[in-house]
């Protein structure tokens, strides 16, 4: 059953995207209802995996934008707890993702869709309706972002 | 493959393929949707038969109509003035018919008569007991005369006959008739209308026998007519929200913040009017009503960011205080009413009640709800909590119209309308239901 295939898989995308718990269970839950309906426009001769994928992105991106980009105070602290009282040398990768995770939804947003998700700067532009240029420059500033972020934590260990 | 880092490598290889716990409920909740989904998609029987159903009974009666059109019906009111013609008769059947009392003189120039009173191969016809009129036909260039309608009845027209050379003209209106001499007149005594009655012409000398008379065309009432009409009203939402269970936060958030304001609607139709009496209608319907939402909330939080001069972010800040959301709510409705009617004359007026249902082909709420865990979701964004229809409705009022003039009149019309059905989808927990105490004015034209 592809619900029982693909579900926690794909919970862990919308996870990404959405961040919080409750939007990411609502996106999951459309992705699938969307993806019921349109299995008649699925080309078997493509790999399902990346199509559902790309329903649940779609989907996690709907939840953002009806959701302002504002996070509760409780959650703030767990990022911040996460990027400055990291205390290993070696950074894991949860921890790569909480570091990920603070970063400015647009930023978040292509950094996972280039870097984990692997979609092409003209895929995320159609996706995102965005430029190509407009994608590459969020992506170049999401890596700043974490590459400063990183710095100020080697910092914090010195 | 995109170009990535060793960090981002590193992140890739572990989050491209990890998993999450899904919660246990999820599948039945995709399960409920995808039903409500395949139920939306079902045709709706009901509708399309009483469509089918209106559109049959609008095209008999418009080839009813057209059949005495053609016919040589003829119709100058929407109230009930309209005319119909009557079979011709020739005089001298009239005047035998009605056992007036001829004079000697009269019947013997009956008796020399050739005939009835002709022009244009027409015979001239004056009922009995009928309401008569005589009407002006100006395009045919016909004399107009009329023997008015109630109270008139025992006063049928009579024709005598009278000596050759008496001087006479029939005069109707503007227009005079000379006759000549040598010919035998004929005179008409008429009735005078009584008070309020229209007088459109009126015949009255001697005239010759030899001249003709205009064929007249004679009318009783008519009683069948088309008609468009157009109307405009407002009135008053009552609603009912219920939530199951009966008491939670998503009932008291909403039934705090929402209140409904008022509705307004703009109605085009078509109708027949059959009898005099009875009204069938049909038309399009554009239907709004408006809602007022109001949140306040003390003590909210609002995250704020602050950017550097190369855009990063370098900060966040929570920022608290009372958040106010102030708004209107909108719901846009598109009906298609199917209405019958009965109205009966009172005066220059008419009055009547109307009842009848509307198909509602379209329902788009736009605006804002308060959700059960306090935020502020706006209704464009959300396709699972009302329907996109909302069935059947039903209504029923009282009518009170007005003629103008003879095709013309205006109506008010105070209704109550009711929708049976809730507004929301059946999986959503809040079960919404509208009623409407609204009036309405509006223009009926028949045509």
């Amino acid at each position: 059953m592809l619900y029982e295939r693909y579900s926690r898989l794909m919970m862990a995308v919308c996870l990404r995207y959405c961040k919080d718990e409750f939007l990411a269970q609502e996106a999951l839950q459309n992705g699938f209802i969307k993806m019921f309906h349109s299995l008649h426009c699925y080309n078997p001769e493509l790999p399902f995996g990346p199509w559902i994928r790309r329903i649940m992105i779609n989907c996690s991106l709907d939840q953002l934008s009806k959701k302002p980009d504002t996070v509760d105070i409780d959650e703030v602290n767990y990022a911040g707890n996460a990027v400055y009282n990291q205390m290993d040398a070696e950074l894991t990768g949860a921890e790569l993702m909480c570091l990920v995770d603070t970063m400015p939804a647009g930023y978040r947003t292509v950094f996972n869709m280039y870097v984990i998700d692997d979609m092409s700067h003209q895929e995320i532009a159609e996706i995102l309706q965005i430029t190509e240029a407009t994608s590459r420059s969020q992506l170049f500033k999401a890596r700043n972002y974490l590459k400063n972020a990183l710095t100020k934590q080697q910092k914090m260990y010195l | 493959m995109n170009k990535r880092s060793p960090l981002e490598d590193r992140l890739y290889q572990q989050f491209y393929d990890t998993e999450a716990d899904v919660p246990q409920d999820m599948w039945k909740n995709i399960e409920a949707h995808l039903n409500v989904k395949e139920e939306k998609k079902r045709p709706f029987p009901t509708f399309y038969f009483l469509t089918i159903l209106a559109v049959s009974v609008f095209g008999t009666l418009a080839v009813f109509n057209a059949h005495f059109t053609a016919k040589g019906q003829r119709s100058d009111d929407v109230m009930p003035k309209t005319v119909f013609p009557i079979e011709s008769e020739p005089l001298r059947n009239q005047t035998a018919q009605k056992g007036l009392p001829p004079t000697p003189a009269a019947d013997a120039r009956r008796a020399a008569s050739p005939g009835p009173v002709s022009r244009n191969n027409k015979e001239t016809a004056l009922p009995a007991g009928k309401d008569t009129k005589y009407a002006d036909s100006h395009d045919q260039g016909q004399l107009s005369l009329v023997f008015p309608t109630s109270g008139i009845k025992e006063a049928e027209p009579t024709m005598m006959m009278e000596g050759h050379n008496d001087p006479a003209g029939i005069i109707s209106g503007q227009a005079t008739l000379p006759v000549p001499n040598e010919a035998p007149s004929v005179v008409v005594h008429q009735t005078l209308p009584p008070i309020g009655q229209p007088d459109i012409g009126r015949l009255s000398g001697t005239a010759s026998r030899s001249i003709a008379l205009p064929a007249p065309v004679l009318y009783r009432d008519r009683t069948n007519a088309f008609f468009l009409q157009i109307s405009a009203g407002a009135g008053l939402p009552l609603r009912k929200l219920r939530y199951t269970p009966a008491e939670n936060r998503a009932y008291s958030a909403r039934q705090s913040t929402e209140k409904p304001l008022y509705a307004w609607n703009i109605n085009a139709g078509l109708g027949f009017l059959l009898d005099n009496r009875w009204s069938f209608s049909s038309g399009f319907e554009y239907f709004t009503l408006k809602e007022k939402f109001n949140y306040y909330k003390e003590n909210a939080g609002r995250l704020q960011y602050r950017y550097d001069e190369n855009g990063q972010p370098i900060d966040t800040q929570l920022i608290k205080g009372v958040m106010i959301e102030r708004s209107g709510n909108t719901y846009q409705l598109i009906n298609i009413p199917l209405s019958i009617g009965y109205e009966t004359r009172a005066g220059k007026w008419k009055l009547g009640i109307e009842a009848g249902l509307a198909f509602n082909v379209s329902l788009s709420p736009s605006g804002k709800i308060l959700t059960n865990d306090q935020q502020v979701q706006r209704l464009e964004n959300t396709e699972d909590i009302y329907l996109s229809r909302t069935g059947i409705s039903w209504r029923a009022g009282l009518q009170c119209l007005r003629s103008v003039d003879r095709t013309t009149a205006v109506f008010i019309r105070p209704q109550y309308q009711h929708y049976p059905e809730r507004w929301t989808r059946s999986g959503h927990p809040a079960d919404i239901r509208y009623s409407f105490l609204q009036c309405n004015v509006g223009l009926r034209k028949a045509f």
